[in-house]
């Protein structure tokens, strides 16, 4: 029996096993790295004392199993779950959407969110020193509303006929970001002295999260996960033209909605934690498809690693670069980002 | 029994009837052909009879069953649709382009088969395109993608290819290269093919059967002889021609003349 050839799926789990690996790398010498700097095998042990099966003597003080343990792997872990939701939001977002600039906020997730955190941040901050402890819960639950609000908008604008064309889904989009923006702005100009509060959750951060906020993530990116990695091989004949989609017998309006609203779900539980992260959603797929093509088998799982690694080193720079305080993480992002995609925008296209 | 039975079939977008009155029948075996100017209906007529859209009113019978009881599921593995244009440039390979015709048969999650395989690679072959499975779709000539799509449909394991048509964009060598294959694989297998084309010589040269529509009427409908008629077609698409017998194939041909 001569050997079938079986396309790229056979470079896959090298690919995978790499990251995997780089990921654990990027952990360790994350959790490294900050205004006190730690040792690497005594960070390595740290780490490992937390394991099961590991029994290691504590040979370190409680102020530095506390910072390892309490302040920056919860933060670690968050910009790693952030980095995977936002991807691979970003790639099935530009799988069903098959438009270049598709990223997770193209329906107005981002804007709905921000609405969301601002109405919360407006009506407890109010309410005397209940306020901090009411909005520490209201908020992310407000954004997350927020956000899926603002799709259900979004898809009942677009529906025409019980379908949702893809040119007018973005279109919606754009309408209805511009609207609930100008909510959004005429709540931050009345806002008197929370606007800095609002402005500052906009922009995006990952600074003083707890392991509640990684807990409150996780169910999410593994039911999201999970069912975009079940979608792959339906993302691969999507991207063959609906109608081809069509006739291959897919029902191809189910499907759309149900990865459309997956990746938003996905998307509105990170912003709810950090706020609005541009830019990974966005490059990461595409940086990650130039390297290994346009199989969804393929791209899904790299894209959601390399987002995590991404993110991750994003906001490790973000904490570390100035010493007296934080560059918010969107800036770093953009500030990696774009160049790099501009790079690999130019190298594609030479290469037609 | 008739492969296809198209009974008063009448659709409108808006208040424009793209359809009207539409009845015919295919029989299984046959290659029919249907012409008709730009806006008579054509593409709309085939986009009912796969199914993407039940038309306001009439009824489509495919295999005496109407077209509206077939799940889409049991109507991808009766019905193969290729169209205009090959497969979206993308840089998948030819082989895993090729390989979502499988799609209606696989179970949800399971992968290709050996059966698959064996399928996959003899439908390369018979096209010549299995020294090519591992280029990118998106380098290849249209032609070549044409013939692509067509390897597509044809590991779909089709009973009815439909074909929008196949050849517009392609030079003379790929529209013969592609219809050959067609012919073939017609013959080998005894299924139903039928194809929008807007070339009349080819439809006089592989069409046993043929419809006419105009202004999303049907003209006429019936055999090769029956619709390549001059009169009626310089009525229809209004210009003159002149009707020839191909030298040796004995067809109908067509030459047109300029005013």
């Amino acid at each position: 029996m001569e050997s079938r050839p079986r396309s790229r799926s056979k470079m896959n789990p090298p690919i995978i096993l790499l990251l995997l690996f780089f990921l654990l790398f990027s952990i360790l010498l994350s959790v490294m790295i900050g205004s006190v700097r730690l040792p690497f095998d005594l960070t390595g042990k740290i780490l490992l004392s937390h394991l099961p099966f590991f029994h290691i003597e504590p040979a370190w003080t409680q102020a530095q199993e506390t910072i390892v343990w309490q302040l920056r792997l919860p933060r670690v872990c968050l910009a790693l779950l952030v980095g995977a939701m936002l991807s691979s939001a970003g790639v099935s977002f530009q799988g069903i959407l098959r438009n270049p600039l598709a990223d997770p906020y193209i329906l107005g997730i981002s804007v709905g969110a921000a609405f969301g955190a601002a109405a919360s941040i407006l009506f407890f901050s109010h309410t005397a020193y209940m306020g901090h402890f009411l909005s520490r819960f209201s908020l992310p639950l407000f954004s997350f509303l927020g956000g899926l609000l603002s799709l259900a908008f979004v898809l009942t604008l677009a529906k025409h006929e019980g379908q949702h064309d893809r040119e007018t889904l973005i279109l919606a989009g754009v309408v209805v970001q511009s609207l609930i923006g100008a909510f959004l702005s005429f709540m931050i100009a009345v806002s008197g002295q929370q606007m800095q509060e609002i402005v500052f959750w906009m922009m995006g951060s990952l600074a003083n999260r707890s392991w509640s906020d990684v807990a409150l993530l996780v169910p999410y990116f593994i039911i999201g996960i999970l069912y975009l990695l079940l979608q792959a091989r339906d993302l691969n004949i999507i991207s063959l033209g609906e109608r081809a989609a069509m006739h291959l017998g897919m029902n191809v309006e189910k499907k759309k909605v149900g990865i459309l609203v997956m990746g938003s779900l996905l998307t509105s539980a990170a912003v709810s934690v950090v706020g609005i992260i541009g830019f990974v959603g966005l490059i990461v797929p595409h940086l990650v498809r130039l390297v290994v093509g346009p199989d969804h088998r393929v791209l899904l799982p790299v894209s959601t690693l390399v987002g995590a690694i991404f993110l991750l080193w994003s906001d490790t720079l973000a904490r570390t670069l100035l010493a007296s305080r934080e560059i918010p993480i969107g800036v770093i992002t953009a500030f990696v980002g774009a160049p790099f995609f501009a790079y690999l925008l130019k190298r594609g296209l030479r290469r037609g | 029994m008739s492969e296809f039975s198209i009974w008063k079939v009448c659709h409108h977008f808006g208040d424009f009837p793209v359809l009207q009155d539409i009845s015919f029948e295919i029989e299984k075996g046959d290659i029919f052909g249907i012409i008709g100017p730009n806006g008579s209906g054509k593409s709309t007529l085939i986009r009912a009879m796969s199914g993407l859209f039940t038309p306001q009113s009439g009824e489509i019978l495919l295999q005496g069953r109407s077209l509206s009881q077939f799940s889409k599921k049991e109507l991808a593995r009766c019905i193969a649709v290729l169209e205009q244009e090959g497969p979206t440039p993308l840089p998948f390979t030819v082989e895993q382009i090729v390989a979502m015709g499988r799609y209606p048969w696989l179970r949800p999650l399971a992968g290709l088969g050996e059966h698959d395989h064996q399928m996959i690679e003899n439908v390369l072959k018979t096209l010549k395109l299995w020294e090519m499975r591992h280029q990118k779709v998106n380098i290849l000539s249209g032609g070549q993608r044409q013939l692509v799509s067509l390897a597509r449909a044809m590991v779909q394991e089709p009973q009815i290819l439909i074909l929008d048509e196949p050849t517009t964009y392609l030079d003379i060598g790929h529209q013969i290269l592609v219809m050959e294959h067609v012919r073939h694989y017609h013959l080998e297998n005894n299924l139903t093919i039928i194809m929008v084309l807007h070339d009349l010589n080819l439809a006089g040269q592989y069409c046993q059967k043929l419809l006419l529509l105009d202004q999303g009427k049907v003209k006429t409908w019936g055999t090769r002889e029956d619709v390549l008629e001059e009169h009626t077609l310089a009525q229809v698409y209004k210009t003159d021609l002149i009707k020839i017998k191909h030298p040796t194939l004995g067809v109908p041909q067509f030459l047109l003349t300029s005013r």
